[in-house]
């Protein structure tokens, strides 16, 4: 019935288009020219800001497996291109919007394979069927064989050992030809990576690798699969390098949200114990250009016990423990990983080595388990196969130890990284990434541009992404050399046309005083309504409208679009600096109200919040008085 | 570390290590030894896997060291198979059913399809290859960032000015960093920019028309449509790459179905179930269906 209803729409339109569009035509032409002229057809800059997830499991991944993902490549690239696709969990599921590019990120491991029959591999010459087979495939009988070869694998009649080491082909491979079949230049990109996965001790280390190139360097890159050898990020970079070298391709790694690293992510020595030098600083910053800033398992951009005086700190945090919460969390720890404080730690290794290690831009992703990238609030699948939608997931005890229990309903419905570049493809997504052109969000899809220089006004607010690339650097740019200038800066936010309104725009400066101590400030650049600065020269909230009955909101009390140019008003040009953009959206539900409200559960305790207030984080823009 | 005492994993694990030293004081007597051998193949098996990883020969030492962990490995491994430590254990059933399911998927790798039964499919499954419906449309938004009523002053100006002229009516909306003029834009990427609310909304505009106002993430905005394009079939030869993905995908599905089914032959699937709360007449069922 649906099909011949589309027929006859389209037959209805044909038929009344064409006699009524003539005497239109000339007036059109001519308004067409004046109004193209004012777009930027050169695409000198970057116009397009790409969606996308930087690190998904399938169930190649043991663990995924193991929660009970079900569903594998196929699927996880047909979500993200925004096609249906049945959960492990067998209901159906489809992202309200497609995703720009993705990144499958399994743990690679060897696995036995038939491909070899139609290959002719010698083993399988060797048996009756493998020839027999073999033979149907290249006289284009292959569906014989695979009939005879279902008959004959169902009876265990099946000559060749499928344990026999010459059948096997990598889950590698199985992830580089899905990757290449999905890859759409122009329309998605499906970038060639890996999940290196190490842990040391349940402090998770965690990095993303992405290659920028196709299968024909790639396929021949077995992952560094964690092994026995060390789970010392250090051990990874030499490997990335012999990549490059070897085969004049281009590879990065994003180190893991640190937030379960118990301080070792940003520690300040080397993991064997050893201060950092110069050959330290120069290869991981090198290597690891970009940071996961805000995931499901926790939200990473800054802790209230490191930034008290900022209000909105507190901000989904896992701050219980290490990845398996063997080892609790105490407040020491907490420099170590957190977003804003490594670059705060960056800052002082510049001063101290020439280069700043943790110099990276921000992006934000999900670290699903499901298949299945899901970053929005009302349509959320959880961090794994066990916790996808039912009444009973927000009080499953996630991870329970000795020293603690975290419950399902902590998990957080984020995020997503956000990509400036001329266009999809794995080469521009992957050079923008690489120059930190990048920027977080929680969830939402709302674009962001961020600007540095000396020479800014409020003038070129009317053509700021010109201005902002003629005049500065965007985010993830350095500027240097202040003279007798302060810094300015072009702040731009427009909200997600499907989400929330914005509260306010925010630049959070970090710095480092010449006595080597470590300072932060959060500015509030402009915010909706016409709230007044406070006493403690805080901008007030901006009030919450979520109905708790119906999980609906009230987009007035917030701005579509907030756009100002901000100039520092506590400059030193003497000193190392970065500043980023945190934008903030107005409170909206949380995924536990969805499902409250879907599930209609009744014994969500008081502890289970039901909105939140999104947000995103540009990479900085840092300033060096050299 | 309650909770692992209860696992049943943790229990193989305590039985498993007992039975490992009483079997050791049992065939104290015995003589017989097990061999293993490294051959030519296992070497350059384990040298060619550390070279793809660190890009080099391993030392003499290294080789040692990895030998070993392989003699580790297998000794533990055939010891563990000899005690039935693989028997009921989730980690392997899975592992192992995991890799069954490689092995179907290349078995439906096996046959490829012909460009007629790719061609059937395509016309068949029309509808996942159509175009979204494309407009070409200017429009002029009114935000509610800049005004009190940004739905009346939209009204007021349509009902004022029904006629204008692209220039005439360009001046009164708000600026916002979209185009004046979408040329040939498809519903799905309006739909992005604006908002699932405009896209939906454009499907009952009248064309050739100042129309509105129809609203979008953004506030509400004044529309005229001036080419609206219903959904269209590209051709075979355009769509090509993704019909065969798709093709590729059930087909493979089916396999996966058919195999599973050949296998479950047999077996027969028996419910053994005691307990009363389960309704003897459900389990009659669940044995019916899983039997057929």
């Amino acid at each position: 019935m649906k099909k011949l209803s589309i027929l006859l729409v389209s037959l209805a339109f044909f038929a009344c288009k064409n006699d009524k569009t003539e005497d239109k035509q000339s007036e059109i032409e001519e308004v067409k020219v004046t109004t193209e002229t004012s777009k930027d057809e050169t695409n000198e800059y970057p116009t397009q800001v790409f969606w996308g997830d930087t690190h998904l499991h399938t169930n190649l991944s043991m663990d995924a497996g193991l929660f009970g993902n079900r569903i594998g490549l196929d699927e996880a690239y047909k979500f993200a291109k925004g096609e249906e696709v049945t959960a492990s969990i067998g209901i159906k599921a489809k992202l309200s919007r497609p995703l720009d590019f993705l990144v499958v990120a399994d743990h690679s491991d060897g696995m036995g394979l038939f491909q070899a029959i139609d290959a002719g591999d010698e083993w399988v010459m060797k048996t009756t069927q493998g020839k027999r087979w073999n033979g149907l495939i290249k006289t284009g009988e292959g569906g014989v064989a695979a009939l005879e070869l279902i008959k004959a694998f169902s009876n265990t009649k099946l000559e060749m050992d499928p344990n026999d080491p010459g059948l096997q082909k990598s889950v590698w491979t199985a992830t580089v030809e899905a990757a290449e079949k999905y890859n759409d230049p122009g329309k998605f990109t499906a970038f060639i990576g890996y999940e290196w996965t190490s842990l040391d001790k349940g402090n998770n280390l965690h990095r993303v690798v992405i290659y920028r190139d196709d299968a024909d360097k790639t396929l021949g890159q077995i992952p560094a699969v964690t092994n026995a050898l060390s789970p010392d990020p250090e051990t990874l970079w030499p490997q990335l390098e012999s990549y490059e070298k070897n085969t004049g391709g281009k590879v990065l790694a994003i180190a893991h949200n640190g937030n379960l690293s118990n301080g070792v992510m940003f520690a300040e020595t080397r993991m064997n114990g050893e201060a950092f030098d110069e050959s330290y600083v120069k290869e991981r910053i090198k290597w690891e250009p970009l940071y996961e800033a805000t995931q499901i398992k926790g939200d990473g951009e800054a802790h209230p016990f490191l930034s008290p005086n900022d209000e909105f700190a507190d901000f989904e945090n896992w701050d219980f423990g290490n990845l398996d919460l063997s080892v609790k969390k105490t407040d020491d720890m907490l420099a170590g990983e957190y977003t804003r404080s490594a670059l705060k730690l960056g800052l002082k290794f510049k001063n101290e080595l020439g280069t700043n290690p943790f110099k990276f831009g921000l992006i934000g992703s999900t670290d699903s388990h499901t298949t299945l990238a899901t970053a929005d609030d009302n349509n959320f699948f959880g961090k794994a196969t066990n916790v996808e939608p039912s009444p009973e997931r927000w009080k499953h005890p996630f991870v329970t130890s000795d020293q603690g229990v975290i419950m399902t309903w902590q998990t957080v419905a984020s995020g997503y990284a956000a990509v400036w570049a001329k266009e999809n493809t794995r080469a521009s997504l992957w050079d923008a990434m690489k120059r930190k052109e990048t920027y977080a969000t929680t969830g939402p899809r709302m674009s962001l541009r961020f600007f540095g220089g000396f020479d800014y006004n409020e003038n070129d607010l009317n053509n700021l992404v010109d201005a902002g690339y003629e005049k500065g650097v965007p985010m993830g740019g350095d500027i240097n050399n202040a003279g007798d200038k302060s810094p300015t800066f072009i702040t731009y936010a427009l909200m997600d046309p499907e989400g929330g309104s914005l509260d306010r725009v925010q630049i959070v400066k970090g710095w480092a005083n010449a006595d080597g101590s470590l300072a932060e400030q959060v500015y509030d650049v402009i915010w909706s309504g016409d709230r007044e600065v406070n006493a403690k020269g805080k901008v007030p909230a901006v009030g919450n409208t979520v109905n708790l009955e119906d999980a609906t909101w009230d987009n007035s009390i917030g701005s579509t679009e907030l756009k100002a140019v901000w100039t520092d008003p506590n400059f030193d040009p003497e000193l190392e600096a970065f500043y980023y953009l945190r934008v903030i959206e107005i409170p909206t539900p949380r995924w536990t109200l969805y499902d409250k409200l879907r599930f209609d559960i009744k014994d969500m305790g008081e502890e289970v919040p039901m909105t939140a207030q999104q947000r995103g984080y540009t990479s900085p823009i840092w300033y060096s008085p050299k | 570390m309650k909770k692992l005492f209860k696992e049943p994993f943790f229990h193989f694990i305590i039985i498993g290590i007992a039975l490992f030293f009483l079997y050791g004081l049992v065939n104290k007597g015995t003589d017989t030894k097990n061999t293993i051998i490294i051959n030519d193949f296992d070497l350059d098996n384990i040298t060619s896997s550390f070279e793809m990883q660190w890009k080099r020969d391993p030392t003499e030492q290294e080789l040692q060291s990895i030998i070993n962990q392989n003699i580790k490995q297998e000794i533990f491994y055939q010891e563990a198979l000899k005690m039935n430590l693989d028997h009921n254990d989730e980690i392997i059933k899975r592992r192992l059913s995991q890799k069954m399911q490689f092995l179907s998927n290349d078995i439906a790798a096996l046959s490829e399809p012909t460009d007629e039964v790719l061609k059937t499919y395509y016309k068949e499954n029309f509808e996942k290859y159509l175009t979204p419906t494309t407009y070409s449309l200017y429009q002029i938004t009114f935000s509610p960032d800049k005004r009190k009523d940004n739905y009346k002053d939209a009204i007021e100006t349509l009902k004022q000015f029904p006629e204008a002229s692209f220039e005439e009516m360009q001046p009164w909306g708000d600026k916002l960093p979209f185009s004046y003029y979408f040329e040939e834009a498809n519903a799905n990427e309006l739909g992005l920019q604006l908002g699932s609310k405009f896209r939906d909304a454009l499907e009952t505009q009248e064309i050739n028309n100042w129309t509105g106002p129809v609203p979008s993430g953004f506030g509400f905005h004044l529309v005229y449509i001036t080419n609206k394009t219903p959904p269209q079939l590209p051709g075979y030869e355009k769509v090509k790459n993704e019909v065969i993905r798709n093709y590729e995908y059930d087909n493979q599905n089916e396999t996966n179905e058919l195999i599973y089914q050949e296998l479950k032959k047999q077996y027969d699937i028996q419910f053994d179930i005691k307990s009363k709360d389960f309704d003897p007449k459900y389990v009659e069922y669940l044995e019916n269906e899983f039997n057929n």
